[in-house]
């Protein structure tokens, strides 16, 4: 019983979670609809922009492209350490079931200048 | 190459290979001039090309299907998107990678050196190698400074960008430092 529901949350629900909880983060400017290919979760009648999320045997894979706000003392490899563990954080959240692989992706840096 | 540059090459390649087609079309006597695009009024031009024989035929059959197939090459260059530089790894374990793009990437390394004193503009390229980063930057310098000084204060500062901003190794920081601008818009400091 306990797996139906698991399995029943919806993919865009997950980006949706996902988008909410790194966007909240203060290092990151903004979601990043990616630069080769367009980095998106679809859902009836919305899409997340910069989270993609698939399954991958049952599991979710996600896979996040930020905008990170430059400071001269920012991080980006603890930014991205930081984005993972808020992406981790809103699934369980969610009770959406299990990650198997979270790829993060810092597209662009924006300044105090914008 | 500016869009404009590549959009002229893109018509005027396309015009090439529609009036090769024609010729071609004529020369087979698939078709006659005046019924190809008669409001165009071509016929004049494409008229020379009815009835070729012997080596005339083969030499511009020869000829017209060599530049058919250089007009393809061309265009397909040129409508081709350039793929996207493909990102830098920062971090990669059981749960995923961390990347960053080379753009970013060149721009945190831009930022940090030209918070160096004299330093006018910023230009870097990042190279990722098994052993870490190898980075090529361009900088336009003070003539008032010390030409020697400021670059090695960028190379240090780049290296330390990378190792505390990264969290990878610099590898390799290769400065060039130039008196002139560099083109287009650059970080750093305007000469007082």
């Amino acid at each position: 019983m306990m797996d139906q529901q698991k399995t029943a949350v919806a993919d865009i629900a997950v980006a949706r979670a996902a988008a909410a909880a790194v966007t909240s983060l203060s290092g990151v400017a903004d979601l990043s609809p990616g630069q080769a290919a367009e980095v998106a979760t679809y859902g009836p009648g919305e899409t997340v922009r910069g989270v993609a999320v698939h399954r991958v045997d049952n599991a979710f894979a996600v896979d996040v492209h930020v905008i990170a706000r430059y400071a001269p003392a920012t991080n980006l490899q603890a930014l991205a350490n930081r984005v993972r563990r808020a992406v981790t954080g809103a699934v369980e959240h969610l009770g959406a079931g299990r990650i198997q692989r979270i790829d993060v992706t810092i597209d662009d840096l924006r300044g105090e200048e914008g | 190459m500016n869009v404009f540059n590549r959009l002229l090459i893109i018509v005027l390649d396309a015009i090439m290979l529609i009036a090769i087609v024609l010729i071609l079309l004529v020369t087979f006597g698939f078709a006659r001039p005046d019924q190809l695009l008669p409001s165009l009024g071509l016929a004049p031009f494409l008229t020379p090309f009815v009835g070729l024989t012997g080596s005339n035929f083969t030499w511009t059959v020869g000829v017209l299907i060599g530049l058919f197939i250089l007009g393809l090459i061309l265009l397909s260059l040129e409508v081709r998107v350039p793929p996207a530089p493909s990102p830098v790894l920062l971090k990669k374990d059981a749960l995923g990678r961390l990347t960053v793009s080379r753009d970013a990437a060149s721009q945190l390394i831009d930022r940090a050196a030209s918070q160096v004193e004299g330093v006018m503009g910023v230009h870097s390229r990042v190279k990722e190698t098994d052993k870490g980063f190898r980075i090529h930057t361009r900088i336009s310098v003070n003539p008032t400074t010390n030409v020697a000084q400021v670059t090695e204060e960028v190379r240090e500062a780049i290296k330390a960008a990378v190792e505390q901003q990264l969290g990878r190794t610099a590898q390799e920081v290769e400065v060039r430092a130039q008196l002139t601008p560099l083109p287009g818009k650059r970080l750093g400091h305007e000469p007082a």
